[in-house]
C-alpha cells in the first residue's frame, strides 16, 4: 500500500490537517484509567472493581447463562428423539402420517393390521361410509384379520359415491353388480331405496333423476381408477427376468 | 525488582500517554461529548486487556485498539442513541468549547475553517481522515481497524480531501462574500 500511502490528491489540505492539533483526554480521564489498568494488572478481571468491572461480569454471565441454557436444550432435544425411537422398535408409539381413517383405527388394535393386505383395510372402512348398518355388523362380528374376504366382493361393497345439497342426500353404489339407490331427506326420511334401471327410474325425484347419470359416471371413473395397477420396474437379473429363472 | 503486575501496569500507562491524543480524537469523532468518548475509551480499554491476556498482557497494536474503539462506541451509540437524541438540544449548547480538534494551536482563520470542514465531513470519510491524519495508520491498517479494502479506505481519503478543499472555499466565499 505505499502506492497509495504516497497518493496525495490535495498536498496543501493534507499537510493543513496536520497542523490541526487533536485534543487529548483529561487529567481526570487519565487518572480514572490509570487507576483501572492498576486494578487490571493487581488483581485480574476476577476481583475488580467499579462500574466497567460489574458491567463486564454481568454481560460475561448473561452469555455464559444463555450457553448454558442452550446445552440443555440440546440434551433434552437428542433424549427425546432417542426415546421416540427406542419406542418405536418397541412398538409402544406408531406413527401415521397418513389422514386415512382406516390407519387411525387400526392404530388402537396393533395386533390387528396386517400390513400384507392394505386393500381389505381400506375396503372394510370405506363401507362405514357407504352402509353404516352393515358396516356395524361387519365391524362387531369381524375383527379386521379376520374380514378374509374376497377383494374383489369388498370393493363392490365398499364402492359408494354420496350427493347431498339443501334437499337431502343421494348415494349410489353397485349391489350384485346392478346400481343401487339410496335418496334421504335432510330429516333422515326414505325418499327411494332400490335398485335403479330404465323403468325405476321414473320413480326417482326429477331433482334427484338428472344426478343419477353423474354419479353412476364418477363412481366407474373411480372404480377404473382404482383397478388400474401401478407400473413397476423389475429388476433384471444375470440370467434374464425373474419370471424365466427355471 | 519491579513487580511483573506493576511492569505491565506500567507499560499500558505509558502507551496510554503515547498515544491518549490519537485515540481520543478519533472516539471524540463518534461521540457527542467528551464524556461519551472518555467512557467509551474506559471501556475499551478493558476489553483490550481482556483480548491481550493471551498474548501476555502486553500493551496493543494501534489497529486493534481503533477496532476495539470503534466496536465499543458503536455499541455505546446503539444503547444510548434514543437518550442522545433527546437531549441534543442541550448537548448542542454545552458542546460550544468541546471540540476534538485543539483550537488553542489554531492561530489563523483558515485552521479555523479546515476544523469545522472536517466535522461536517460524512461519518465514514471523517472516520478514515482521522485514522489517516492523527490516527498515524497506513491505509492497510485503516482497512484492518474498519473491515473495509485498502482501496477503499484509500478512495474515501481521496475524496475526503477534495471534499474539504471544496467546502473550505465555500465556507471562504461565504464569509468574504
Amino acid at each position: 500500500m505505499k502506492d497509495t500511502d504516497n497518493m496525495n490528491p490535495s498536498n496543501s489540505i493534507e499537510n493543513k490537517l496536520s497542523e490541526l492539533i487533536p485534543a487529548s483526554l483529561s487529567e481526570h480521564s487519565l487518572e480514572k484509567i490509570d487507576a483501572i489498568i492498576d486494578d487490571l494488572s493487581q488483581d485480574g478481571f476476577s476481583c475488580l472493581g467499579g462500574p466497567h468491572h460489574d458491567e463486564r461480569q454481568a454481560d460475561t454471565s448473561v452469555s455464559w447463562s444463555d450457553i448454558r441454557q442452550w446445552k440443555v436444550a440440546a440434551v433434552f432435544a437428542l433424549l427425546f428423539s432417542c426415546s421416540l425411537v427406542v419406542a418405536s422398535k418397541f412398538k409402544l408409539i406408531e406413527f401415521s402420517f397418513s389422514s386415512d381413517p382406516a390407519t387411525t383405527r387400526a392404530g388402537s388394535e396393533p395386533l390387528d393390521i396386517q400390513p400384507s393386505q392394505p386393500h381389505i383395510m381400506n375396503a372394510v372402512v370405506s363401507s362405514t361410509t357407504a352402509r353404516p348398518e352393515e358396516n356395524q355388523q361387519a365391524g362387531q362380528s369381524k375383527p379386521l384379520e379376520s374380514a378374509a374376504v374376497q377383494e374383489q366382493e369388498l370393493a363392490r361393497v365398499s364402492e359408494s359415491l354420496s350427493i347431498s345439497d339443501e334437499s337431502g342426500t343421494a348415494t349410489l353404489e353397485y349391489r350384485e353388480g346392478q346400481p343401487w339407490l339410496r335418496v334421504e331427506s335432510v330429516k333422515g326420511v326414505q325418499i327411494y331405496n332400490n335398485y335403479i334401471n330404465e323403468e325405476q327410474l321414473d320413480l326417482v325425484p326429477s331433482i334427484w333423476r338428472d344426478r343419477v347419470a353423474v354419479l353412476q359416471q364418477s363412481l366407474e371413473e373411480s372404480s377404473k381408477l382404482r383397478k388400474s395397477y401401478r407400473a413397476r420396474y423389475i429388476p433384471k437379473s444375470k440370467h434374464g427376468f425373474a419370471d424365466s429363472i427355471k | 525488582m519491579v513487580h511483573p503486575a506493576k511492569q505491565k501496569a506500567i507499560a499500558w500507562k505509558s502507551w496510554l500517554r503515547e498515544h491518549n491524543a490519537r485515540l481520543y480524537v478519533y472516539t471524540r469523532q463518534r461521540t457527542h461529548s467528551r464524556e461519551d468518548a472518555e467512557d467509551i475509551i474506559q471501556d475499551a480499554l478493558v476489553r483490550l486487556w481482556g483480548y491481550q491476556e493471551e498474548r501476555g498482557n502486553e500493551p496493543p497494536d494501534l489497529p486493534l485498539a481503533y477496532s476495539v474503539l470503534r466496536f465499543v462506541a458503536m455499541d455505546h451509540s446503539k444503547k444510548h442513541g434514543r437518550k442522545k437524541r433527546k437531549e441534543e438540544a442541550m448537548i448542542l449548547l454545552h458542546d460550544e468549547d468541546d471540540h476534538w480538534l485543539d483550537t488553542n494551536a489554531e492561530d489563523d482563520e483558515e485552521a479555523s475553517l479546515l476544523r469545522e470542514a472536517v466535522q461536517n465531513l460524512g461519518e465514514k470519510l471523517r472516520e478514515v481522515v482521522t485514522l489517516k491524519i492523527w490516527g498515524g495508520l497506513t491505509f492497510s491498517q485503516i482497512a484492518e481497524a474498519m473491515t473495509i479494502s485498502p482501496n477503499t479506505a484509500a478512495s474515501r481519503y481521496r475524496y475526503a480531501l477534495e471534499q474539504l478543499e471544496r467546502q473550505l472555499e465555500t465556507i471562504k466565499n461565504e464569509r468574504h462574500g
